[in-house]
């Protein structure tokens, strides 16, 4: 891809991503959801989770599957408030970009 | 290699963080792998590039965190260590490569590493909402700049009188020396025409038969243009060389000194 995702906007997707699961995702399907929309390498990802973790943003918990306890990862409160934030600073960020290219004026 | 050499040599690698985010990072990519299938097993070792290039990214992120919560020093020192650190990383990456180095794969890391230094760029910045670190650099900045400029106005006296008495000693001393060039340079003239004199008179004297002091002339006026030529090589060494290297200096002085305090300002 030729524009870099900053991590703002990678942790903004994670979030989103996450937060289509009611119930919750883990994180090879999280890593093939966010690779749906843009480029990044497996290993980018766990530390984004990992931070989100710890940041409050989101919670974790096993559930068994398959014999094994698969780990998941799910929206919180405070997650939900900062995809907000990070949903709003999108639309006004993306929308002057847009405008700008279609060589319009901004108001 | 496969997964569970990868695994292992992951675990060796992470032997120096705390046992909890060596736990959490092992039990992730061991499900990673898991939720994965043994289909996709060799894909995504090849797309992780090596169990180095992972254990440098999770440490690299570890290393942030931690550097956030015991230090004091502030934003920028912060972003300053960020930045060893990504290039630490970033070796680290390149020397796993070896084994099973691709482009593509390289060209993964890199992006990683924009990205995740961006992150944690953006991180502090929001982790420090109030701004007070981001912030407080700004005016102190410009306060240093406003002291130092109503120092150099308040003192401004002293160091105008010592910038114009430099300024008239550096005069002075090219003045003289263009001095000292051009009497130089007259003197020699005057010899050129006073040998050409002397030689003149001395052949009219031995027309009149005045041998002995028609030789002594034309030898004091063939000295004189001895003397005249060696003056013109020193002329032109003087000119061609000497002046030039002196303006030069001159000029490489007074950039030293506008430089000197431009950036004391």
């Amino acid at each position: 891809m030729v524009f870099n995702t900053g991590a703002a906007l990678l942790d903004a997707i994670v979030l989103a991503v996450v937060n289509k699961e009611e119930d919750g995702t883990y994180g090879y399907k999280i890593t093939q959801d966010v690779r749906r929309a843009i480029e990044v390498s497996e290993s980018t990802l766990y530390p984004v989770l990992r931070r989100l973790q710890k940041d409050g943003c989101l919670e974790v918990y096993d559930l068994e599957c398959g014999g094994r306890n698969r780990r998941y990862y799910k929206i919180t409160e405070k997650g939900s408030v900062q995809l907000n934030l990070y949903r709003t600073e999108w639309e006004s960020y993306s929308s002057k970009i847009s405008l700008l290219f279609s060589g319009e004026e901004i108001i | 290699m496969n997964r569970n050499e990868f695994m292992e040599r992951l675990e060796q690698l992470l032997g120096d963080i705390p046992l909890e985010e060596r736990v959490e990072a092992l039990a992730y990519y061991n499900g990673y792998f898991e939720d994965a299938g043994p289909e996709n097993e060799a894909r995504i070792i090849r797309e992780l590039e090596s169990p180095e290039a992972v254990a440098a990214i999770i440490k690299a992120d570890i290393g942030v965190e931690e550097e956030k919560e015991y230090t004091e020093t502030g934003y920028q020192d912060t972003r300053f260590q960020q930045k060893e650190a990504m290039e630490s990383r970033r070796s680290e990456g390149q020397t796993g490569d070896g084994a099973e180095a691709s482009g593509s794969g390289t060209a993964g890391t890199s992006d990683f590493h924009t990205a995740g230094s961006k992150a944690d760029f953006s991180r502090n910045k929001a982790d420090s909402a109030g701004s007070q670190s981001n912030g407080s650099q700004d005016p102190n900045r410009t306060l240093k700049i406003v002291l130092l400029v109503i120092a150099a106005v308040l003192t401004s006296p002293l160091w105008l009188a010592v910038l114009g008495t430099l300024a008239g000693m550096l005069l002075g001393v090219v003045g003289t020396v263009i001095g000292i060039l051009l009497a130089f340079s007259v003197t020699v003239l005057v010899f050129y025409l006073l040998g050409f004199l002397f030689g003149g008179i001395s052949v009219s004297i031995f027309a009149a038969g005045g041998i002995a002091s028609g030789l002594g002339l034309l030898g004091s006026g063939l000295i004189l243009l001895a003397l005249a030529l060696a003056g013109t090589v020193g002329c032109v060494w003087l000119y061609g060389k000497f002046l030039p290297w002196m303006f030069r200096g001159i000029a490489l002085l007074c950039r030293r000194l506008f430089q000197g305090r431009r950036s004391a300002a």
